[in-house]
């Protein structure tokens, strides 16, 4: 019986061999991921979205989800080059000036290497953005922005990475498209666009003889990008920007250049892992789009920065002190309640559906005094006799018969007027993809329904 | 002897038996037993489309596999795609369709958004479907936008912006206004090339208040679909004194440390520049004012002390001046102090 054993053992071990052969082939994705030599983690052109406004449920994006996969990328073991390629901001209104602020304070906590100035980000002013730059310690970039013969930022950036022992050095270059010249113009005086092929020409012939891997940030559209790389072929790596919101699933390789886009929005951000083979002068590339959603958990740092910033909404009173702009049919605001009585049934129906309550919503995500959000979740802010607060206008909270019907003054005034019909597109102002990713007409709309009859 | 042999054959059979299971058990044995998700096409290009059109298209999709497949979820990339599902659940061999629209209003130039279908599909859990196309405007205005940024509020300053004609060519501008008295607008000539454009030149004129507006530069047209055409005026008029920064953002500041920054005052004109005094709000806040010898600056030294409690911190720094013009300067000053 002992003699037994021993086949028995060996037919076991076998399979134990066997199942191990088996397992660490599905396994080697993963531990490849885990150690790879670089990792550039790709983004820009957030538009001024910081976070999602937390309004409904699917919203993408956000600084505080993205701080948390660069957390568990960094902690996996990962040498990690976040690098941005401009326009964190939309505008030049003063609440772009405070996102700014806390974007940039952001990017640092994130550890970014280097930020290509886009066109919108000259909205802010040369003078604030040197400041920011300053405060944030992050390398801005433009090699092509000049004022008169002078550089307004540095051209590149130069990031040495120990890779296992080996020193890599990474040149992240910066350009803005010539397209944005009329924009730079406005910018300030004196300040102007060269050719972005003029100064490369130089500047990557010198960078490539000194750096192992040479990155351009393009602020260009895909066509210009791609022009750019057929006349350097010498650049490794290819950031475009303009190129729609969403982050492209594929890289385009052009001879041995990979061209990737941002996206906007900041819904995703691009992860491009390098690995660098002994026989081999060109690098190994591995791309994936990573998806900034709900699943993922928030980064405690960045809620307190986002927490700071709506403070520093209120504490300058932006939804109060704004130019107000007067509707555009004429006539004024005058909240649902004064359409209760010859409209009792609809206005009873509105009353408990979630557009009368949308103020609240805004109140516990603490976004009550974000002039962004109440255009959306209260009647007529922006305009002459909207909504200001809840002090001032308390018959205006909420999404009420005016935002989707029109203001409601004339035709209280002369019941005969009538009031604005809806169409779909009305929705679609406020229903955004963004704002609200599960909007879907069919099945919104009965949620609301107070006329009679189907449709709207 | 006989009944070692006997024993032998019960064993290996069942070890073997027993390595197979081991090897293979986890493994699934056939996959078409779970749903399979299959797209007849997964891009579809509008071409042309203009700004009045609504144009969808129905992408079809079979389940190939042999249980129910459910769509979860569909995420649209921008709020101008719409996506909707003929069914939730389609049953194997079954089809579905997904009817894509696309609003191009407000938009102009080459799109391409996406639509994601989440699905309990084994082969495709996430499917992206992309739509194309091109969206022609007859009239544009670039940059849609003036941003003037900071002016003196002693010279004209002078900003331009294109009105591109992308229809028929024969777009004609019958008057331009804006809404303030202090910004002026006049309109060009036609200038003839790819397109016909017209330049139009926003003046802001001296004497405008100081501090920061928003108007509007009103632009008419013979274009049926674009008669008026509002495009956003903005900028700061700034007086002899200019500030910089003018407003004072720390980020985070670590606790029981100093965090400094400093404001720099310059002035135009006269070298007579004097900083009186600066006020603030808490304890926590310290200033030094470190006046220029030429009288054409001052350089104010802030800082921010890490005692103060953890959290959001701020304050408005008043900076008084010698400057009838701007007897005080306001600075916000924002951070936040780490935990």
């Amino acid at each position: 019986m002992t003699k037994l054993i021993f086949p028995f053992l060996i037919l076991v071990l076998i399979g134990l061999v066997l199942r191990l052969a088996l397992s660490s082939q599905s396994m080697r994705p993963t531990e490849v991921e885990s150690e790879p030599n670089l990792t550039l983690l790709i983004s820009g052109e957030e538009l001024g979205y910081l976070e999602p406004c937390g309004c409904a449920e699917g919203q993408l994006g956000g600084f505080s989800r993205r701080d948390s996969v660069i957390q568990q990328l960094a902690l996996k073991g990962k040498t990690l080059l976040p690098i941005a390629n401009g326009d964190l901001i939309d505008n030049a209104s003063r609440q772009s000036e405070l996102k700014a602020e806390i974007g940039f304070a952001a990017l640092k906590e994130m550890g970014y290497a280097a930020y290509n100035i886009g066109e919108r980000d000259l909205l802010l002013g040369i003078d604030r953005l040197r400041y920011l730059q300053r405060t944030s310690g992050i390398p801005f970039l433009s090699a092509n922005l000049f004022h008169g013969e002078k550089r307004v930022f540095q051209p590149f950036v130069i990031h040495t990475v120990n890779l296992q022992g080996n020193q890599i050095q990474v040149a992240i270059i910066g350009i803005l498209s010539q397209s944005f010249e009329v924009q730079v113009e406005n910018a300030g005086a004196g300040l102007r666009l060269e050719d972005p092929v003029v100064v490369l020409t130089d500047l990557v012939d010198s960078l490539e003889k000194t750096t192992d891997l040479i990155v351009l940030l393009a602020h260009s559209d895909l066509a210009e990008s791609e022009a750019l790389v057929s006349a350097f072929p010498q650049i490794d790596v290819v950031i475009s920007g303009h190129e729609g919101e969403e982050l492209h699933e594929d890289p385009v390789f052009i001879e041995n250049t990979v061209l990737l886009n941002t996206g906007t929005k900041g819904k995703a951000f691009g992860q491009l892992d390098i690995r660098w083979c002994d026989d081999r002068a060109v690098p190994d590339y591995e791309f994936q789009s990573v998806s900034l959603s709900e699943r993922l958990p928030d980064s405690p740092r960045m809620i307190e920065l986002l927490t700071l910033y709506q403070q520093m909404l209120t504490a300058e009173n932006l939804s109060v002190d704004l130019e107000r702009e007067p509707p555009a049919t004429g006539g004024m605001y005058v909240g649902s309640a004064s359409c209760k009585g010859c409209h009792t049934e609809a206005y009873t129906v509105w009353k408990q559906s979630k557009h009368a309550h949308a103020y609240q919503t805004l109140v516990s995500h603490g976004h009550a005094a974000d002039p962004e959000c109440l255009t959306c979740h209260t009647v007529g802010f922006g305009f002459q006799t909207g909504f200001v607060n809840v002090e001032a206008t308390p018959n205006l909270p909420g999404v009420g018969c005016e935002n989707c019907h029109g203001v409601g003054g004339n035709h209280v005034k002369n019941p005969q007027k009538g009031y604005g019909q809806v169409i779909q597109a009305n929705c679609l102002t406020c229903h955004t993809a963004q704002n609200s990713p599960k909007f879907d007409h069919d099945v919104y709309l009965p949620k609301i329904q107070h006329w009679k009859g189907g449709g709207t | 002897m006989k009944k070692r042999h006997l024993l032998w054959l019960v064993v290996i059979p069942l070890a073997f038996g027993v390595l197979i299971a081991f090897v293979f058990g986890t493994r699934p044995l056939d996959s078409t037993r779970t749903p399979q998700i299959s797209f007849d096409e997964q891009i579809h290009d509008f071409g042309v489309v203009r700004h009045q059109d609504l144009p969808h298209y129905r992408f079809t999709f079979s389940n190939t596999g042999q249980t129910d497949l459910i769509i979860s979820d569909i995420d649209s990339s921008c709020g101008c795609t719409a996506a909707l599902l003929s069914a939730e659940a389609i049953p194997p061999g079954g089809l579905g369709e997904i009817d894509v629209s696309f609003n191009p209003k407000g938009r102009r130039g080459k799109q391409k958004q996406t639509v994601s279908v989440h699905s309990n599909a084994e082969n495709a859990p996430i499917v992206r479907l992309t739509i194309q196309a091109l969206v022609e405007t007859s009239v544009e205005i670039s940059p849609n936008r003036i941003f003037f940024g900071g002016i003196n509020n002693q010279e004209a300053t002078t900003k331009h912006v294109r009105v591109l004609d992308s229809g028929n060519g024969k777009l004609k501008i019958s008057r331009i206004e804006t809404s303030s008295a202090f910004l002026s607008a006049e309109v060009g000539p036609p200038q003839l090339g790819e397109v016909v454009s017209y330049e139009v030149k926003v003046v802001s004129q001296p004497g405008a208040p100081i501090g920061k507006f928003q108007e509007t530069l009103t632009i008419y047209t013979n274009d049926k679909r674009y008669p008026r055409l509002d495009v956003s005026i903005e900028g700061n008029v700034l007086g002899s004194i200019t500030v910089s920064p003018e407003h004072l953002f720390f980020g985070f500041v670590n606790r029981q440390e100093l965090a400094q920054q400093e404001i720099l005052l310059a002035k135009a004109g006269e070298p007579d520049l004097k900083v009186l005094e600066v006020g603030h709000q808490s304890q926590f806040i310290s200033t030094k004012i470190i006046s220029g010898e030429s009288g054409r600056s001052v350089r104010i030294q802030v800082t921010v002390s890490g005692d103060s409690p953890s959290g959001p911190f701020r304050d408005l720094l008043e900076i008084y001046t010698n400057n009838t013009e701007q007897p005080v300067v306001r600075v916000p000053l924002h951070a936040l102090v780490r935990k």
